[in-house]
């Protein structure tokens, strides 16, 4: 009876971690590094973030999309690729701008890191994120307004393939993005029509000016009392 | 008379001199004061990390028959897992495509889910005290603090009703899960 514990309990330490991998993790882990750029007229601003997949187990296929736009920017996103891929012995074409095999943390930099594989650091964790970047190049309009701000807003779509269900399951993330313009060189002066150094109040006349109209009116009221008549008793 | 004139005299010299004084004074413009203690503001950003595992998908119900209510998912409840590297507090909404097979379908509505959620997340209550359908728009169903170092877990139990005189074949929808940092609010849409 004994043995036969033993036996069952060493079968399920076994194939633990059999039936652990094969039950999927759809992982989808993204950094957003910057969400406002200043920017110039006509320049091109190149957008990055992250995505990375520590904690799964399957593939994560990403399609990017632009799904806030308002004002019609030049928007390049990364090339949308078809990839034929081996999932459990069927060939499955799949279109994607990126994709992202599980990658878990590790605790230093690799000293040859893998093309393309960046190693982020977060507030909360001690080790390295492995993450692929993506880049999309945004174009500014060369008549852009100095000052103006613009709102742009992209979706990151991810599917995983090779498990059958009624209901696939996928996972989205927005990346919401403001872009300031200005201008391209630095300038700064003071603009103020009073000419003055700033500060308490002022109805546009310089010190000088009400120092000169207090006086002026000073000397009509001396005069008036010098040159008045005077009343005979 | 005289008096009156030296006054005059007087009032317009002292105002000469007080004109010089107060341009000598003043700052030119474009200058500022070297007594004004000028403040440098520092600031750093932490980039905003956000990690959501999805555990028990796809949701699949096995062979049913038509007319039949309330099934659950064969494997309950599908996990959300917003893992220990998110760093921002987060929102999920849900929403899903009409169920379809070649010749038939039958809308993602008889698919429905209640949840439940950590301690520190927040859940829509209509679909805690009551199961939720759902819907092709995006629907809020929970939030949650930033997990920073705690993995935080949510659960969604899934159920279907299979209309009647529907045709006997393999139907597949898809679901999706969108989550964002709270404040972005682009899921929603």
């Amino acid at each position: 009876m004994r043995k036969s514990i033993c036996c069952f309990v060493f079968c399920l330490l076994f194939m633990a971690p059999i039936l652990a991998a094969s039950a999927p993790a759809y992982s989808l882990g993204t950094m957003q590094p910057i969400n406002v750029y200043v920017t110039n007229p006509g320049k091109t601003v190149p957008i990055e973030f992250y995505i990375f997949n520590a904690y799964g187990n399957r593939v994560t296929h990403v399609v990017i999309s632009v799904v806030e736009n308002l004002d019609n920017l030049q928007v390049q996103l990364p090339e949308l690729k078809t990839n034929m891929w081996n999932i459990s012995g069927i060939m499955t074409p799949i279109q994607e701008h990126i994709y992202i095999e599980p990658m878990p943390l590790v605790a230093e930099k690799p000293a040859n890191p893998p093309e393309g594989i960046y190693y982020l650091k977060t507030t909360n964790v001690t080790d390295y994120i492995p993450a692929k970047k993506v880049t999309v190049n945004v174009t500014m309009p060369a008549n852009a307004q100095l000052g103006t701000e613009y709102k742009l807003t992209l979706m990151a779509d991810a599917n995983w393939y090779g498990e059958l269900g009624t209901a696939q399951v996928s996972q989205s993330r927005p990346f919401a993005y403001r872009l300031l313009v200005v201008a391209e060189n630095y300038s700064e002066t003071l603009y103020n029509p009073s000419g003055g150094a700033g500060g308490g109040w002022s109805l546009g006349l310089s010190n000088e000016m009400v120092f000169g109209i207090v006086i002026a009116v000073l000397v009509i009221v001396i005069l008036f009392q010098q040159f008045r008549p005077k009343r005979h008793r | 008379m005289n008096s009156g004139r030296i006054a005059i005299g007087l009032v317009i010299i002292i105002a000469l001199v007080a004109m010089l004084v107060f341009k000598t004074s003043t700052m030119p413009a474009g200058y500022a004061a070297t007594s004004v203690i000028n403040a440098t503001s520092a600031s750093v950003s932490v980039n905003g990390v956000v990690d959501v595992l999805l555990l028990n998908a796809p949701i699949a119900f096995g062979s049913l028959d038509p007319n039949t209510a309330g099934t659950a998912a064969t494997v309950n409840p599908m996990y959300v897992n917003y893992t220990a590297l998110t760093n921002v507090d987060v929102e999920t909404y849900l929403n899903g495509s009409n169920f379809t097979a070649t010749g038939s379908y039958f809308a993602i509505g008889n698919m429905s889910y209640n949840v439940t959620v950590s301690a520190t997340g927040t859940a829509n209550t209509s679909c805690t005290t009551a199961r939720c359908r759902y819907t092709t728009a995006p629907r809020f169903v929970f939030n949650e603090t930033a997990p920073i170092g705690v993995s935080k877990n949510a659960s969604v139990f899934h159920y279907i009703d299979v209309p009647s005189g529907q045709l006997a074949t393999a139907y597949s929808a898809s679901i999706r899960v969108c989550t964002e940092q709270i404040g972005v609010i682009v899921c929603r849409t």
